[in-house]
């Protein structure tokens, strides 16, 4: 093919071009001002408008409270972020959605408690991606993005192709064990059990329970329990018993495909003989759990692991923060390894279903408001944009712990790094004696990062489950979880439990 | 005459002839109601405004099930949503355990708050003591709720540890434990949890008011029972319970009242759980208005309290006058 020289010149001066933007791409401070630059006055148009962000207090929210004089600047729109407990934000947002009210023009969106109800009152999110008037991110914010599959279970709901949200941050679980506690330990397991004291991915739950037992005979004066549980009535219930019904035959309570959800999804499947199963092995762990498992919640687990009480948690990566903070930590100062959720037991699973490393997690989105004004949903619309964007996500993690949800913030190199504990980078702080003559002097400066490794491997299929989005979440998750706490209290058997939730459940759905 | 824009002329009155027409009509209209009626009026119209409408709506809307989503309408559903209630268990559960909450709470602040106040009732460091007692009533309930919740916290909690190792609780844990408390028939060591809490923040309430009850028993009767030689218990049994039943029976209908609104201490101790023995009738129809947004399911409930509070009421004062017209007649 004849070139002439002017069309080399034109080709090389493109592939320049591209290669300019191409540094500038991969610079990681670059891309927001790039974009800003040429976008300057339609991310400006809305300056002087108010708007309210209603927010779980989560630590992105909280850093992007802290550090959001960028926003300001860019956009000149006030933002009042308002951070609350998750039951608080459901209760808030639904108050104002059904009141068709607008007083919030973006929430927080978690996918099944907020998401599943109220999607219908969210603004489709294409919407604004094809209004010319609204500027863009540089990656864009299309499925390829974020992490896998990250807006099919925060954005979209049963069969409608609207997307009602963006992934603002993420909730993963993983689990979070005490490795000083199981060297120290080894010998002692190995005399009982004849085997050593490990924690690995192929770990069991039937041998997670062998641990909790170990632990809780043995009565060692630096540890009590094996393991903290989230039992609590509601969300953290529900997540704590789907770790591990799931992962025993990929359990689910419906047949529907989970990422999307389904408004009337039929006969339930609680009562089976799989279900009765499970529900008794999990009485079982409950037992030797941490006694106050049965009414605490993520965060209350997470006290019961950081003061020591216990030697494991399956718990949420941005959990990591403050377990690795040797000022709050009895478990900080490198004593604990992030893995991924315990797997299944072929003991423990009827006929012949899988054992998978059951993976779940809370995406929490960012919606726009349906019933805010058009002028206040775009000026949302741009906050929705840059809380999202690469850029914020980057700044989040690295200086207060936040949990991104854009691919390419996990593939930034600093990041990669600190996946590994002993390639993280560390950040040094003022000395602190966590035992005697136990000093602490430095930090990891991603703590949350360390959680990456068994995030990116736990959030594919088989080993992750996302559901049930269903409309009626609220309310199933009460029965699934109140019938649940009377069988590990003694006031039913495993089987009338089961069968009472499959009572209430297809009631509730009117089966 | 005077000249009317139209042209036509019409009888002249006179200012003194208007002003007393004026007057008539006032004073027929200010006659329609008593005075007293009449000062309250404004009140009256405002607090009308702001009750029976809601009121009102609150009964419309237990007949229907409520829309959801946007585009869609609420749907009749007629006496649906009382009758379900029939056989609902959380519902069940939380009428009994509203009274089991009415009967403890009730009991234990009367008891203690009433024996409190005659133990500082006109005692050297009185005023003291009244500071001293009534502050976890100027706390919040809710922060009442978060320092119990760290009380009786397993890892560090130090009302776990007194439980503990007084013997006075079996059992690992206290807010996870829906075992029943001491006996069989006593509802779950969770719930006497809650009315511990409960009782901590209100008996103070109880003593006040009993203490301002006592001040007002007539030192001459007191007089009179000690000249016949009666003991501190008699005298109290015949002059002083007397004096301050009334004032006993409005502490029980104050304590009555808050204990069908506050879920504040339930929602940060126990959520209702473990297994629903603490989810009393009220966290129950919390639940069902601002958790599942079922406003019409919720309003049916919330009608069913609102008629036992009233009934429950009602009953209280009927005592309260019952008493009083008893001791007019008498004297």
């Amino acid at each position: 093919m004849d070139v002439t020289r002017r069309e080399a010149l034109k080709k090389i001066g493109l592939g320049g071009l591209v290669l300019v933007g191409g540094h500038i791409v991969k610079s990681p401070l670059g891309l927001t001002q790039l974009a800003h630059a040429s976008d300057d006055k339609k991310w400006k148009q809305f300056a002087g408008s108010k708007i309210v962000f209603m927010s779980e207090d989560t630590p992105p929210t909280a850093a992007i409270k802290s550090k959001i004089k960028p926003f300001l600047e860019l956009t000149g729109i006030d933002i009042e972020i308002i951070e609350e407990h998750l039951d608080i934000v459901a209760e808030k947002v639904g108050i104002d959605v059904r009141g068709r009210k607008g007083a919030y023009a973006c929430y927080y969106s978690q996918d099944k408690p907020i998401g599943a109800p109220f999607y219908k009152h969210a603004e489709d999110l294409r919407k604004f991606e094809k209004d010319p008037t609204l500027p863009k991110v540089p990656d864009g914010t299309g499925s390829d993005v974020w992490l896998h599959r990250f807006l099919d279970i925060t954005g979209r709901f049963y069969d409608d192709p609207k997307i009602a949200a963006y992934p603002y941050d993420n909730a993963v679980a993983v689990m979070m064990y005490r490795k000083d506690l199981f060297e120290k330990y080894s010998p002692n397991f190995e005399a009982e059990t004849g085997k050593p004291l490990v924690y690995t991915d192929k770990t069991t739950w039937k041998e997670v329970l062998e641990i909790c037992k170990f632990f809780k005979k043995a009565k060692f004066p630096d540890v009590k329990y094996g393991i903290a549980l989230q039992g609590r009535e509601g969300w953290g219930g529900q997540l704590d018993y789907q770790r591990v019904s799931y992962a025993n035959g990929m359990w689910l309570e419906w047949d529907f495909d989970d990422y999307f959800g389904a408004v009337n999804p039929g006969p339930c499947k609680w009562g089976d003989e799989q279900s009765i199963m499970t529900m008794g092995n999990y009485k079982e762990l409950m037992k030797y759990a941490h006694p106050d498992s049965l009414t605490n919640d993520w965060s209350g687990a997470n006290t019961a692991y950081i003061t020591g009480l216990a030697a494991m948690q399956p718990q949420y990566g941005e959990f990591a923060a403050v377990v690795e903070d040797p000022k709050q930590s009895k478990a900080a100062g490198g004593r604990t390894v992030y893995d991924l959720c315990p797997k299944g037991d072929p003991s423990w699973i009827v006929g012949n279903g899988k054992a998978v490393n059951g993976t779940n997690f809370g995406i929490g989105g960012i919606a726009i408001n349906h019933w805010a004004k058009p002028e206040l949903q775009k000026a949302a619309y741009l906050f929705a944009l840059w809380s999202t964007s690469h850029d914020t996500q980057y700044m989040v993690l690295k200086d207060v712990g936040g949990t991104p949800t854009r691919k390419s913030v996990f593939e930034m190199p600093d990041v990669k790094k600190a996946f590994v504990r002993a390639t993280a980078p560390m950040k040094k702080i003022k000395p602190v004696e966590m035992d005697k003559g136990v000093m602490v002097d430095k930090v990891p400066l991603m703590p949350n990062a360390l959680t990456y490794g068994p995030i990116l491997k736990g959030i594919w299929k088989p080993d992750t489950v996302v559901g049930p989005k269903v409309p009626k979440f609220n309310e199933y998750i009460q029965i699934q979880t109140s019938e649940i706490q009377k069988c590990v209290a003694g006031l039913k058997s495993p089987k009338e439990a089961c069968l009472e939730i499959k009572k209430k459940t297809d009631r509730l759905f009117r089966v | 005459m005077a000249h009317l824009k139209d042209g036509t002329m019409s009888q002249n009155v006179s200012p003194l002839q208007s002003e007393n027409a004026f007057s008539r009509l006032f004073d027929r209209i200010k006659g329609m109601l008593p005075f007293h009626l009449w000062i309250m009026l404004p009140t009256i119209i405002v607090l009308a405004a702001i009750t029976i409408y809601p009121f009102i709506w609150m009964i419309v809307m237990s007949f229907k099930e409520t829309a959801m989503n946007p585009g869609e309408s609420d749907i009749w559903v007629g006496l649906y949503n009382y009758t379900r209630l029939l056989d609902d268990e959380p519902f069940i559960n939380g009428v009994k355990l509203l009274l089991w909450y009415f009967l403890l709470c009730l009991s234990i602040e009367v008891l203690v708050g009433t024996s409190v106040a005659l133990l500082i009732n006109n005692v050297k460091w009185e005023n003291f003591f009244i500071i001293i007692f009534i502050m976890p009533m100027m706390v919040a309930p809710i922060i009442v709720g978060y320092l119990f919740r760290f009380l009786y916290n397993v890892s560090f909690g130090w009302g776990y540890w007194l439980l503990k190792s007084s013997g006075l609780m079996s059992g690992e844990t206290i807010l996870a434990n829906a075992k029943p408390w001491l006996f069989s028939f006593f509802p779950s060591t969770a719930f006497m949890a809650v009315v511990a809490a409960d009782v901590w923040e209100w008996t103070p309430l109880i003593i006040l008011i009993v203490l301002a009850g006592l001040k007002a028993v007539p030192q001459d009767q007191l007089e009179a029972a000690r000249v016949d030689g009666a003991g501190p218990v008699r005298t109290f049994l015949e002059v002083t319970l007397p004096n301050i039943k009334s004032v006993l029976l409005i502490a029980l209908v104050v304590r009555f009242m808050d204990n069908v609104r506050y879920i504040d201490l339930i929602y940060v101790l126990t959520k209702g759980g473990p297994a629903d023995t603490t989810k009393i009738l009220p966290f129950y129809l919390y639940n069902v208005s601002f958790r599942y947004f079922e406003f019409g399911r919720g309003a049916a409930i919330g009608f069913i309290l609102l008629l036992f509070t009233i009934f429950m009421g009602l009953f209280f004062v009927n005592v309260v006058f019952k008493k009083k017209k008893e001791v007019s007649n008498s004297g």
